[in-house]
Parts: C-alpha cells; sequence; structure tokens
C-alpha cells in the first residue's frame, strides 16, 4: 500500500528553478538568459508607504463639483510639501499648498489623495544563477546548479554570504566563543540557540546570516528583530540540527550560500537554503512527494526519537498501536544505533 | 415525584426504510480537510446502507503536490488495495457507476475545508450594533478578521486606507445603518473603501459586500463605480432590535466557494466526479446536525476541533440553527494563535502532571510547523488534549456572547453532543475525548454523547440533499460512536454532600444504586446496545433538568464509555495549588476510565 508523507530536501547537487517575486507589480530588470550575481537587483518596485487625505475643499470652502476648476496638479503628478495644489483667483484669492510630499493617487469627492513613494524595494538574485523565466511585472525564475536544502522557519530576511560551519557537532548550541575572530559577512552554522544575548551579539559582529537547527520558541521574536536572518531546518525547540542537513553544511565550509524566505501565502512553500557549484548535476531530481518506501532516509519529528534520522526498514500495511494506544499507519525504521523502531508515518518527513 | 421518560439513542434510530424497488447504491464521501483527507466507502449490507471502510492520508493540496485531487485518488486506491475492490480505472478516474462485476461506486460526494479563508475587513458604524451582528455574518463561513472600521475608530482615513492596501483583504464587508437610518457617515466610509479598494486592486481587487442601510444601496452602486466588485445583500440590522443574517451569508459562502474552493489545484478534477457541488465543510455539518436536532427532537450540539479551524454548531428542532466557525484556531497551524489569547499557565493548569512553559511554547510552535504529527508518548498526549481544552474554551466563549446578543439564543435542553476532529475521536480511551467535552461545553442536564471517529459526518450532509435515504442508514448503521449518557446536575454544594441518588438496572445485570457526591465524576457501565432504567433522585438543591429536587426515570441505550454522572458543579473549579490540581486531574480522568 502507497503511503505518502512530507519531505524535506537535502540535496548534495541538483538543478534548482528559484522564484523571485516582488510583493507587488513592480519593474522586472533581468532578462532570460542573463546571468546574474548575489548582488544584482532582477527587479523592483516603489516602495510605498502611507495614504495621505487632504480634505481640500472642506479647507478651501469650495464645492467638490468646483474642485476641477481650481486644482493645479493631475492624478499621478509627484508633488513635494509646498507645491500648490489649488488656486481660487479673483476676489478672496486663496491659495492651498500641499502639506505631504507624494504621488496624487486620486481625487474623491473634494478630497486629495496621496500616496507616499520612498526609494524601492529591491529584489536581488542572492545566488550566481541563470534568468530563465520572467514573470511579467512581478520577477524572475532562475536556475541555480547546486545544493539545496528546505528550512523549516525563516525570520523573514533573506542573505547572502560565505558560510562558516561555527559549531563542532550538529547539536552544539550557539555561544559567544562562535562569534570569535573574522566573522563578518559570513553566514554562521550552529546547531541550536537557547540564548537571547548572543544574537544581539552576532549583530554587533556584522555577520549576514544565521542557520540553526533549532531555536526556542522564547527567542523567535529577539530573532525577527536581528538585522540579519536566521533560517531554522529543524524546528521549534532545543533538538539541533538535523546529522545529514549538519554535514551538508560542513562540506560546504567556506562555499558562498543564499538564504531564500518562503514566499507568503503561498501554502507548503518553504525557506530555501542554497550553496551554488559550479559542478552540473545529473537528470535526477529531488523525488518530493512520493509515497514511503524501504530505503529511504527519515527524520522523526516527535519524542521520544524527536530528529533522529532513521532508515525505513518495512513499511506496514495495517494499521498498528502507537504508544499512547491509538491505531495508525507506519514504518519500522532504523535508527544509527541499530536499533528498530515503528514510528507512525505521520511523524516521518523523508529526507530527499 | 417520578416521570418516566424514554428518550432515544444517540445514534439515530431507524426512521427510514429502503423501498423495496429502489436499486442498491454504493457510495464515496470524502472529507479534504487541512492536514488529512478522509474517503469513506458505504454499501448495502443486510438491506441498508453500512460503512464499509474508510481511508485517511495527507491532504496535498499544498506543494510538494499541489493536487487535491491526489490524497483523494490516494486514499481511494487504499481503500481498494484492503477490500480488493476495484474503484479507479487505469487513467486514476472513478468508475461510475458500479459495474455488476463489483467494480466501481455508484455516488460520490464531497466537502472541503482546506481552503484559506476568507481575508475580510469588516465596516460599520456601531461595534454592538452592525458590527457585531455583520461578525455574526462572518462565523458563519471560513473567514478571518483582518481588520475593522467603525465610528469608534479613532484611525484617520488615510489609515485606513493605508490598512486596506497593507491587508489584501478578499472581502470588505460593510454593515450599518438601519433602513432609512444614518447615511453621511455610511457614505463617508464607502469613500474611504473605494479608494482603499482601487489601491489594494493593484495586486488584488477586494469584493465588497453591502449588507446596511438598504436606502444606501444606489448611491454606495454609483460612488463604487463600475471597477469595484459590489455585492449587495439584506441589511444585517434592518431596525435596532432585528436581525437578518441568512442573505449575507448567503452571499459570503459563495464568495467562499468562487474564490477559495474553485481556486484549489485539482479541484476542477474532483468537481466533475461529484454530482453536486463541493459544499464547505462547516455548511454541510450544520446540515446534518440540523437534521439530527429535528430526529432527536431536542437541541443538538456539535463541535469540530478542525486542524486549520474550529467549529461549533447548536441546532434546535425547528429553529434556526447557528453556525460559528472560528478561522484562527485549529490544532494545526493555527495553534500558535493559541498562544495570543490565553496564558500558558491557561493550558498547563488541565495538565496532570508538570510541563515547563518552555517546553509548551516549543511544543505549540513545533506542532504548527507540522501539524500532521501524532502524539508518541503519554506527556505529549495530555498537552495536545489541554491545548484542545483552551482551544474549545476560547471558542465556546466567543461564539456564546455572540449568539446571546442574538434574538435567536435560547439555552434549551442539550440531547445529544457530538464531536469531531482527529484529536477529540483519534485518541484510544474515548473516555478521554468525553471529560475533554465536559471540562470546556460543561453542559448540564441529560444528554447523549456520540463521535464522528470514521470522520464521516459532514460528508454524509453533503450526500443527504441527494441521497437522504443512504445518509440516514449509515447514521444508523455505525457511523458514529456512541459514547453514552452524562447526567450533569446543576446546582452547588460542599465537597462531598450528596449530590445525586441513582439507581441503574440493566438488561440482565445486577441492579445497581450509586450516591454521587458534589465534586465528583462518576461512570457507572452499560455496554454499547444494552438498555437501562435509571432513576435519578438529585438532592434537594441539585437539578437534572427537570426542577430542583425533582427525581426522574429515563430509559437509556449503553456506549463505550457508559453512563457519566457529572456532578463537578458548573463552572468547574480547579484547585489552585499545582499539586492539589493535578491530582484532581488524574482522579477525574482515572473516574471516567481514561
Amino acid at each position: 500500500m502507497d503511503l505518502l508523507t512530507h519531505s524535506t530536501i537535502v540535496s548534495p547537487l541538483t538543478r534548482i528553478r528559484q522564484e523571485r517575486l516582488l510583493p507587488g507589480k513592480g519593474e522586472v530588470l533581468a532578462k532570460i538568459g542573463q546571468v546574474m550575481s548575489p548582488v544584482q537587483v532582477v527587479a523592483r518596485t516603489p516602495m510605498k508607504l502611507n495614504f495621505q487625505v487632504v480634505p481640500v475643499c472642506k479647507l478651501m470652502r469650495i464645492s467638490p463639483e468646483d474642485l476641477a476648476k481650481y486644482l493645479l496638479i493631475n492624478k499621478g503628478d509627484v508633488v513635494e510639501k509646498g507645491t500648490p495644489l489649488v488656486r481660487k483667483r479673483g476676489v478672496g484669492r486663496k491659495e492651498f499648498v500641499s502639506p505631504v510630499d507624494g504621488t496624487l493617487y486620486d481625487v474623491v469627492h473634494g478630497r486629495l489623495v496621496f500616496q507616499q513613494v520612498s526609494g524601492f524595494v529591491a529584489l536581488r538574485a542572492l545566488a550566481r544563477s541563470r534568468v530563465v523565466n520572467r514573470i511579467a511585472d512581478r520577477g524572475v525564475i532562475l536556475e541555480i546548479n547546486g545544493s539545496r536544502i528546505q528550512a523549516i522557519w525563516d525570520s523573514g530576511k533573506e542573505g547572502f554570504g560565505t558560510i562558516h560551519v561555527a559549531a563542532d557537532t550538529a547539536v552544539t548550541p550557539f555561544s559567544h566563543q562562535q562569534l570569535e575572530g573574522d566573522i563578518s559577512n559570513r553566514i554562521l552554522i550552529t546547531g541550536k540557540i537557547n540564548q537571547a544575548d548572543i544574537l544581539e551579539q552576532a549583530n554587533h559582529a556584522q555577520i549576514s546570516g544565521l542557520i540553526t537547527g533549532s531555536i526556542t520558541a522564547d527567542l523567535l521574536p529577539a530573532a525577527r528583530s536581528v538585522n540579519y536572518p536566521i533560517f531554522v531546518t529543524d524546528g521549534i525547540g532545543d533538538q539541533g540540527m538535523t546529522e545529514p542537513i549538519f554535514q551538508l553544511l560542513q562540506q560546504s565550509e567556506a562555499r558562498d550560500i543564499a538564504l531564500f524566505c518562503s514566499p507568503p501565502d503561498m501554502p507548503g512553500r518553504r525557506p530555501e537554503i542554497i550553496i551554488p557549484l559550479e559542478a552540473v548535476p545529473g537528470e535526477t531530481l529531488p523525488q518530493v512527494g512520493q509515497p514511503l518506501a524501504p530505503g529511504q532516509t527519515v527524520r522523526i519529528l516527535r519524542p521520544p526519537f524527536n530528529n533522529q534520522v532513521g532508515v525505513v526498514v518495512h513499511l506496514h500495511n495495517r494499521t498498528r498501536m502507537t504508544p499512547v494506544g491509538a491505531r495508525a499507519y507506519g514504518a519500522d525504521v532504523q535508527l544509527p544505533d541499530g536499533h528498530v523502531i515503528f514510528v507512525p508515518v505521520a511523524n516521518l518527513d523523508a529526507i530527499v | 415525584m417520578s416521570a418516566d421518560n424514554t428518550m432515544t439513542e444517540a445514534t439515530v434510530e431507524t426512521t427510514v426504510k429502503t423501498a423495496p424497488d429502489a436499486p442498491p447504491k454504493s457510495f464515496l464521501v470524502a472529507d479534504c480537510g487541512h492536514t488529512n483527507t478522509t474517503v469513506a466507502l458505504f454499501d448495502e449490507a443486510a438491506g441498508s446502507y453500512r460503512l464499509i471502510i474508510r481511508a485517511t492520508v495527507p491532504t496535498t493540496a499544498a506543494d510538494p503536490w499541489a493536487n487535491i485531487h491526489l490524497a483523494v485518488r490516494q486514499a481511494i486506491q487504499q481503500i481498494s488495495d484492503i477490500t480488493g475492490r476495484t474503484l479507479l480505472n487505469p487513467r486514476g478516474d472513478l468508475i461510475r457507476p458500479a459495474r455488476a462485476s463489483g467494480t466501481g461506486i455508484d455516488c460520490f460526494a464531497a466537502v472541503i475545508s482546506v481552503a484559506p479563508p476568507l481575508n475580510t475587513i469588516l465596516a460599520g458604524l456601531f461595534d454592538k450594533v452592525s458590527l457585531a451582528s455583520a461578525r455574526c455574518v462572518l462565523k458563519n463561513s471560513y473567514t478571518r478578521e483582518l481588520d475593522a472600521f467603525s465610528l469608534a475608530d479613532a484611525r484617520s482615513e488615510s489609515e485606513q486606507i493605508t490598512s486596506i492596501v497593507h491587508h489584501q483583504p478578499d472581502l470588505i464587508f460593510v454593515a450599518g445603518g438601519t433602513d432609512g437610518g444614518a447615511e453621511e457617515h455610511l457614505l463617508n466610509l464607502i469613500e474611504t473603501i473605494k479608494i482603499g479598494a482601487l489601491a489594494a486592486s493593484e495586486i488584488k481587487s477586494p469584493h465588497i459586500l453591502y449588507a446596511g442601510n438598504k436606502d444606501l444601496r444606489e448611491r454606495i452602486r454609483t460612488i463604487l463605480g463600475e471597477n469595484i466588485h459590489l455585492h449587495v445583500a439584506d441589511n444585517v440590522r434592518p431596525t435596532l432590535a432585528s436581525e437578518h443574517l441568512g442573505d449575507a451569508s448567503r452571499l459570503i459562502n459563495e464568495l467562499y466557494e468562487t474564490n477559495k474552493i474553485k481556486s484549489l489545484p485539482g479541484i476542477h478534477d474532483l468537481s466533475t466526479w461529484s454530482a453536486s457541488s463541493l459544499q464547505p465543510t462547516a455548511q454541510a455539518l450544520a446540515k446534518i446536525v440540523g437534521y439530527f436536532a429535528s430526529l432527536q427532537k431536542g437541541r443538538v450540539l456539535a463541535v469540530d476541533l478542525g486542524s486549520d479551524q474550529t467549529t461549533l454548531v447548536d441546532a434546535i428542532p425547528d429553529k434556526k440553527r447557528r453556525l460559528w466557525v472560528q478561522s484562527d484556531l485549529g490544532m494545526g497551524r493555527p495553534i500558535a494563535n493559541l498562544l495570543n489569547k490565553v496564558q500558558t499557565s491557561d493550558i498547563t493548569r488541565w495538565l496532570p502532571s508538570a510541563i515547563s512553559e518552555a517546553e509548551t511554547h516549543n511544543f505549540i510552535l513545533n506542532k504548527a510547523l507540522h501539524p500532521q504529527t501524532i502524539p508518541s508518548t503519554e506527556a505529549e498526549l495530555h498537552l495536545e488534549q489541554a491545548i484542545a481544552r483552551e482551544i474549545l474554551r476560547c471558542v465556546t466563549e466567543e461564539a456564546r456572547a455572540n449568539w446571546q446578543g442574538s434574538k435567536s439564543a435560547q439555552a434549551a435542553p442539550l440531547r445529544l453532543l457530538l464531536a469531531r476532529g482527529s484529536t477529540l475521536t483519534g485518541v484510544s480511551r474515548p473516555s478521554q475525548t468525553l471529560l475533554i467535552l465536559l471540562d470546556m461545553l460543561q453542559p448540564t442536564g441529560i444528554f447523549s454523547v456520540a463521535i464522528d471517529t470514521y470522520g464521516v459526518l459532514p460528508a454524509l450532509g453533503a450526500l443527504a440533499a441527494h441521497e437522504p435515504l443512504a445518509a440516514v442508514q449509515a447514521l444508523e448503521g455505525g457511523a458514529l460512536a456512541n459514547l453514552g449518557w452524562v447526567v450533569a446536575p446543576t446546582g452547588k454544594g460542599q465537597p462531598g454532600q450528596k449530590a445525586l441518588n441513582i439507581v441503574l438496572e440493566a438488561e440482565e445485570a445486577q441492579r445497581l444504586e450509586v450516591e454521587v457526591e458534589y465534586g465528583t465524576i462518576e461512570t457507572l457501565p452499560l455496554l454499547p446496545g444494552q438498555s437501562a432504567k435509571v432513576v435519578l433522585k438529585p438532592a434537594r438543591r441539585f437539578d437534572v433538568g427537570f426542577g430542583p429536587g425533582v427525581e426522574q426515570t429515563i430509559t437509556i441505550r449503553g456506549g463505550v464509555v457508559g453512563l457519566v454522572i457529572d456532578a463537578r458543579g458548573r463552572p468547574l473549579d480547579l484547585p489552585a495549588d499545582d499539586n492539589d490540581r493535578q491530582t484532581l486531574l488524574r482522579q477525574w480522568l482515572w473516574d471516567v476510565g481514561g
């Protein structure tokens, strides 16, 4: 019987298609076939801030129907504070100047609606890559050859840098010692984060990012507030990093790395860690979403074997009793120490 | 004084017989939830429809599968593998109708709760009038309230426009003004909304639903112009004293089906299998609960503790059923929202042994990241159940507060309590589920309790519209698990004081007489299928639903838990001391057999 299971990509070498999309409509700068460096901007959009409504008719004591006769600007015009907006000539001559900087977005029933714009949101490539498609007004699809790791949580910031494995093991906590030496512009790899002050200290050390296996729940607000991106590969708590992910990152010491956030409103899309490589992968892509099969490497998602990695040795065609007495489909999983345990399929994550 | 009162079983008494010339039919029902998809096969056995088998697989609406249809096919294939009955052809399509060879199926129905909620901004005049009614409308469907504008809103017009653009709502629901009432404020609000909606439409055009002062409809149509999707419903508050929620609810459900359900990947393939449109799970559940209320001739309360939402249905025969869908609380991804609504100590107070605040937070956030996972240790099981309790408490408190504000609110005696959702139905000891329900809903009186063990109840509700006989017989045939009966007297006393005397005379069993003390919960064995006469003799200050101290004789049928006497009082009072409380919780668990 086929048993579908969730999966996590931990692939040393694969061909990656990475979508880079602006939050709204904008200008796509990159061209199909163009080779991008991490810092290059692929698309940009004006950073639109607040709207400001100016009740100009009320302030000038003119009727909304007459406003068009006196209005000095048109929709789309950019004005600065002090720019004349409305001028009434003749007896009782009056002028009204703009109290805000912005673009005249609309004129509604005697009110001028300004949208304030401040610079641009620039979407960078983040990785050495080639543009293989453009998505009109929104962004591009990049192709990258390299290692790909799906994370489970991101702090809402993206980045790129050079890998520095700061932890000795997959479960070593992030410590002050790991911030010693020149680590500016590095993306640090650590086992787990369970101290708040170290996050702030890493801020001062000007790191470009932090990848950890786990982080405790109380530190999530601090993780969101630091200047650099934090990516979590395994979960919330004290469990540390899954061994295959740690090993892949360890093998990639000093290589370039890019951190891509999970896109909002796209269920199932996860944060991705990509390590571009010159090597060209074979045609085989990670087999995601496939039914579980014997031989499959899996990560266990719940205690008492939380975060341990094993190999499926047998699939059960009938439900079995779980340790708490419920019935569930599951598999026998062999742990690295040789023990074979029954784990419900719901608590398994295939590493592909 | 004694009265004899025979009550029906928790599951439905046989009321419909198969017509002699009706062709036998087999059918599949599917329930596509956020985390799991369940498909159940019903077929004729011994003259009526019975649940043959069901299969549950992970829902495949999101990446990496991004095809809702895949999970349904996978579950059907599991059913085929186990039964040996071929249901899908080599292309993966459903074989319909059933063939003489035994392959295929006659009928397919499905309910959907996997679609994301309609993100909505509310706008109205007064928080306690139009906005309160509008909120009740929103809770009749899968919606999420992002923001609310009212006269009490201190924000400027500019900030409200910015909010619309920032939130990118699917819907802006405008209520306000009694018919013939306020105009100016509402028209100003509409102008603000127009600007915000047009600005937001650069990314996504929100729908606007107007259900306010009917005299303003044409002017609002003119203000909004042709570039905005305007829908008009009956005023939700035509007068201060009246409330009309039905028309606006219907339109919001239509918008949900059109904009959310029909946008699910793979939904087209699934809908071609179904004779009727694919219904939202909550609406289908409300229908079948209303049907139960008519059949039981009494009030039925249903609780669906889902992965991404929690649903309550309260139905009274011949009266409008009340539905409450809380889309920001569930046992899956939204579980983390619970931490914004309650203190951690509110959760941990339900644990029979201590777990730290940090562990509780870590557990909740991990569950949000991996909603499909199930407990593998007793500690985690108790923690999940403690979380379930607090979610139910939050949802029932909010629903009751809003329902009491509506005209139709009535505290009719409860006859049947239904529960669904894998946290409640997937436990090995159903008495744990019963205890969760009693702890959090705190119902009183005499009522039976059943759980939707197989996850088929809403889907049968959807099927009932087209195949009522099949749906009724499927329910009769054991689609629900009957837990038993509960007697929960009202009244206050001192711990140890007698609350109730019970005499239970079951068929082929010894007469049992028990005195139940105030502050305790007792379980008397009464096996499924076994019936018993029960004499209830409440003490002078206690009432089982017929008046303080009034004796009552009832006839009941057993269930997997039996007859539970909940004399712990209402509201439940938990000791402040951790050790005392944990001891008491372990005692209650022990007393109900959990």
